[in-house]
């Protein structure tokens, strides 16, 4: 089941408002994949959020280039910080009901068709119960993303959130206990605990008779597995492994403590699924989402992480997590000897800071008038391309002829800058995509439509 | 790139399909059809879908019996025949059970899946209000006509009850040998039916059937000139030059039209060798690639090329190509090679571009044959379109002018078509992925040409005997000169 699949389908009265997270972005797997879905629920109030640095990427590397951003959809990035913003979560919101989505997918078509992902869904009506409190919890998560001044983001959420006044509410306890006697909670990091000090509390003092980590990167040391198994003391670490292409640290001290076992996925893509599972005489204890088997996405005892994450932990009974997602092939495979696994092949270093660098900021196009919040100050030189739906440049106006006032630079000849600019305004208003052009050619953007 | 191709020869070959294989199908449906109109048709689809399917089913049994090729359902005949059964029971078979060995999957057979579209575009068959295909009263009930006429009354009465029992002897499917495809007889009135419809001899033929008989001529044109029967690559190349003897007007704007199919698709091919190229360069590490890393590659390879000529502008190296020297098929075979390294193919790609690109700008006769057959603009590519891009900015350096074609052209189309087809489809087609910020091998690619129809065109004239397997015979010859 592909998740695109999922977030058509309506129940009932149609969601008004999405809004989707995620690390990296294809603008073209969201404008052709997740929005048309999206819209198909009946949501046209629509955000993304993700992270700034990612966005800036998938701006300037030569992707394919978005060309809905600003008129159908709305971007917002919080500011860099030491970690990565990287929750994977879709919100779908209606007038008395929701859906939630918390998953390990990046907003790209790997991540929503291609890869081997973990997701769960939720959904609530504007009924009391454990669900809704988890959407709630979703909701005040995303909400607290956005600053409060005014900008395209906080407009699509305001208009969200006085459609669906009932998702306001107080927050209360994490952990919420289900009917069948399961029960289900809400992580997102960083917060007042860590993610991993939260799922130890949850497991408690049952004793672990396994824990299972299935994550695509891990710290060199194996330091987060190495937290979680001195706290929660399995008798049994399981180590799924793609024994084709991995980057566990074998050589990491506490490797040999892991059972390697061939993760083997029958589809024989990408597995960028994270899940912990804690298995107790009575329970099985289950993480799932972003977070990765990492102390910068999980924290480490005492500590949150650095990165922003989105988790869902489930206790059911035990036995019933390896069910529902087809873990137990893994409780008994066959052991694989560290030395028998080929050496990881570790990932090319997404440069961040260089990115971060290149990062030009934020843009407004409104009634003619440009403007533009650097993300760096003192960038003096170079030129702004406005560029229409088809990458062609509409008119090129130089950075030096923007006025300044405090952190916003402003073009106010804009609309006189050409003769020729007059007959293609509209367009631009419409559906400009503006773009940051230094003279070293250098290409990023940072797109706010209006 | 490879759609503005298919949209090309198909209407360059109208009622004929690379599904359709023998001729000989569409005077058997008809009388399928008008068969099941005697027998007390009704507007239950379910009940036509059952006679079609056994109708085939049937079919295909007498032709495995006769050694044919090209029938629907012939493999799974072949196991019914080595079998050795006294009776075969082929009422199973030509359901829709899924849980029986059926002869085909496909729900309307062959019929539906491939031959229904042709024989409504030459007028054979049409829709009732019930949605039950029928032949057509003039042209569909003619072709029911002559084929039962060909077959005789006996053979006739034999075969619609071996239909309606769905049980057949041997010995019957030896006794119905008469209706296999490569039975037409070369004196009957079937072939000549057959041959007036292929060649729009018929009545009031649409404009469509005028292109497909112009391009059955240039097959017979072919053979004549090269005095074997021709496959669809001697057709292919026999076209694409102009001929020494001028052709007749009409048969020479179809020639015209399939040299421009031919310069489309071997386009479409250097585009698909440079798709290739990017791919192995997505694929050198196992570390993934950055849009601008594959550009670097590029780069590096071409400028260091033994050639200056990739140092000079894209208009100055079209200009040093010689269109009328340069061996198209060597280059053509090269590139659908798979043997060699693909940044080795992507030299011989830049340069057969090169070559087309100057071969349409020096010939305007060519050049307005492709502009009316293929698109551009939109959001299609072809040969057009690419050549205007190429244009659009061709004092660049070749380098530069490739460098930008491969991240623009190429990788960035191909995630554009593989996001269509997942959209659409629900298709996961990509040959690589995005992952944090790179570009990450999924599979292969090997370039392919299009298969514009010419096979089994090629097999239809020699199913009416006007080529056979020394090339143009007497009928072929008399039908040319006809053509001309």
């Amino acid at each position: 089941m592909r998740l695109p699949d999922r977030l058509g389908r309506r129940l009932g009265r149609p969601f008004h408002s999405a809004i989707a997270t995620g690390f990296a972005v294809e603008f073209a797997a969201v404008e052709q994949i997740l929005l048309p879905q999206l819209m198909a629920s009946g949501a046209s109030n629509l955000l993304l959020i993700t992270d700034a640095r990612m966005a800036s990427l998938a701006l300037s590397d030569g992707s394919i280039l978005p060309t809905a951003l600003g008129r159908d959809y709305a971007l917002h990035s919080p500011p860099a910080a030491d970690g990565i913003f990287h929750p994977k979560i879709i919100l779908q919101i209606g007038r008395d009901s929701a859906r939630a989505f918390v998953s390990s997918a990046n907003l790209t078509a790997a991540g929503l068709a291609g890869n081997a992902e973990v997701s769960i869904e939720i959904e609530c009506k504007d009924e009391e119960g454990p669900e809704r409190e988890i959407i709630r919890s979703i909701w005040r998560y995303l909400d607290a993303l956005v600053p409060s001044q005014p900008s395209p983001a906080r407009d699509a959420l305001r208009w969200a959130g006085e459609r669906a006044a009932w998702l306001d509410g107080p927050p209360g306890l994490v952990l919420h206990e289900l009917d069948d006697s399961s029960a289900i909670a809400f992580l997102s990091g960083p917060g007042d605990a860590g993610i991993a000090d939260r799922f130890v509390s949850f497991v408690g003092d049952d004793k672990v008779q396994s824990l299972m980590a299935i994550s695509p990167y891990w710290d060199e040391d194996l330091s987060a597995l190495a937290d979680l198994s001195r706290r929660l003391a399995p008798k049994r670490i399981i180590v799924p492994i793609d024994t084709a292409s991995h980057e566990f640290p074998i050589d990491a001290p506490f490797a040999k403590k892991a059972r390697i076992i061939d993760l083997n996925w029958p589809s024989r893509r990408f597995t960028h699924a994270k899940i912990l599972l804690a298995s107790t005489a009575r329970y099985d204890h289950v993480l799932f989402g972003s977070a990765n088997c990492t102390t910068a996405a999980l924290g480490r005892e005492g500590a949150t992480g650095s990165n922003a994450e989105a988790c869902i932990y489930r206790r059911l009974r035990r036995g019933a997590a390896g069910e529902a997602l087809g873990l137990d092939r893994w409780l008994d495979g066959d052991v694989i000897a560290l030395a028998d696994l080929a050496p990881p092949v570790m990932s090319t270093p997404i440069p961040l800071k260089a990115i971060e660098a290149r990062q030009p900021g934020t843009f407004e196009l409104d009634n003619g008038l440009l403007i533009w919040r650097p993300a760096l100050a003192g960038l003096a030189e170079g030129d702004l391309h406005l560029l229409d739906n088809a990458a062609n440049l509409l008119v090129s106006i130089p950075v030096a002829s923007f006025q300044h006032s405090g952190g916003t630079r402003t073009a106010r000849s804009i609309r006189r800058s050409t003769e020729h600019y007059a007959s293609y305004a509209w367009s631009a208003v419409t559906s400009a995509r503006p773009f940051l052009t230094s003279r070293t050619e250098t290409r990023c953007a940072h797109v706010a439509g209006k | 790139m490879q759609n503005s191709g298919v949209i090309l020869y198909q209407s360059l070959l109208p009622g004929i399909s690379n599904v359709t294989l023998r001729m000989r199908y569409y005077g058997y449906y008809c009388w399928v059809s008008e068969t099941y109109a005697r027998c007390g048709a009704t507007s239950d689809f379910e009940a036509w879908r059952n006679w079609v399917r056994r109708a085939e089913a049937l079919y295909a049994l007498v032709s495995a019996r006769a050694g044919e090729t090209g029938v629907g359902g012939v493999d799974w005949a072949n196991r019914r025949l080595a079998a050795e059964e006294r009776i075969i029971d082929f009422a199973a078979a030509a359901s829709t059970d899924p849980s029986q060995e059926r002869y085909l999957r496909q729900s309307l057979g062959v019929f539906g899946g491939a031959y229904y579209t042709q024989m409504a575009e030459m007028g054979l068959f049409t829709e009732n209000r019930h949605g039950i295909q029928v032949a057509t009263r003039d042209l569909g009930r003619r072709a029911a006509n002559l084929f039962a006429d060909a077959i005789g009354p006996d053979l006739a009465k034999l075969l619609r009850q071996k239909i309606i029992a769905a049980r057949v002897s041997v010995r019957d499917l030896d006794r119905l040998e008469a209706i296999a495809p490569s039975q037409v007889q070369l004196k009957s009135e079937e072939r000549s039916f057959y041959e007036a419809l292929l060649f729009a001899r018929e009545k009031s033929p649409g404009k469509s059937a005028a292109s497909r008989s112009a391009t059955l001529s240039l097959i017979l044109e072919t053979a004549n000139a090269i005095a074997e029967r021709p496959g669809s690559e001697d057709v292919r190349w026999h076209l694409f030059d102009p001929p020494q003897n001028p052709l007749p007007e009409h048969l020479e704007a179809q020639r015209l039209s399939w040299e421009a199919y031919q310069c489309q698709d071997l386009m479409q091919v250097a585009s698909a060798a440079l798709l290739a190229w990017a791919v192995a360069i997505i694929n050198a590490d196992g570390q993934g690639q950055t849009l601008s890393g594959i550009r670097d590659e590029v780069v590096s390879r071409l400028s260091g090329h033994d050639d200056d000529a990739f140092a000079a502008s894209w208009r100055d190296f079209r200009l040093s190509r010689d269109p009328a020297t340069i061996s198209y098929q060597e280059l053509w075979n090269d590139l659908r090679s798979a043997r060699g390294a693909p940044a080795d193919r992507a030299i011989s790609a830049i340069t057969l571009m090169a070559t087309l690109h100057q071969r349409l700008w020096t010939r305007s006769d060519l050049a307005e044959a492709a502009a009316r057959g293929l698109s551009g603009r939109g959001s299609a590519r072809s040969l057009r379109t690419e050549l205007d891009w190429l244009e659009a900015e061709e004092t660049d350096t070749v380098v530069e002018r490739i460098a930008d074609y491969v991240i623009e052209r190429v990788v960035r189309r191909h995630s554009w078509v593989a996001m269509q087809k997942l959209r659409w489809q629900r298709d996961y087609t990509f040959l690589f992925e995005l992952r944090d910020g790179r570009l990450f091998f999924l599979a292969g690619y090997q370039p392919v040409a299009t298969t514009p129809r010419l096979d089994p065109a090629i097999q239809f004239l020699e199913d009416i005997h006007l080529l056979d397997e020394d090339g143009l015979t007497a009928l072929g010859t008399d039908a040319l000169a006809a053509a001309r």
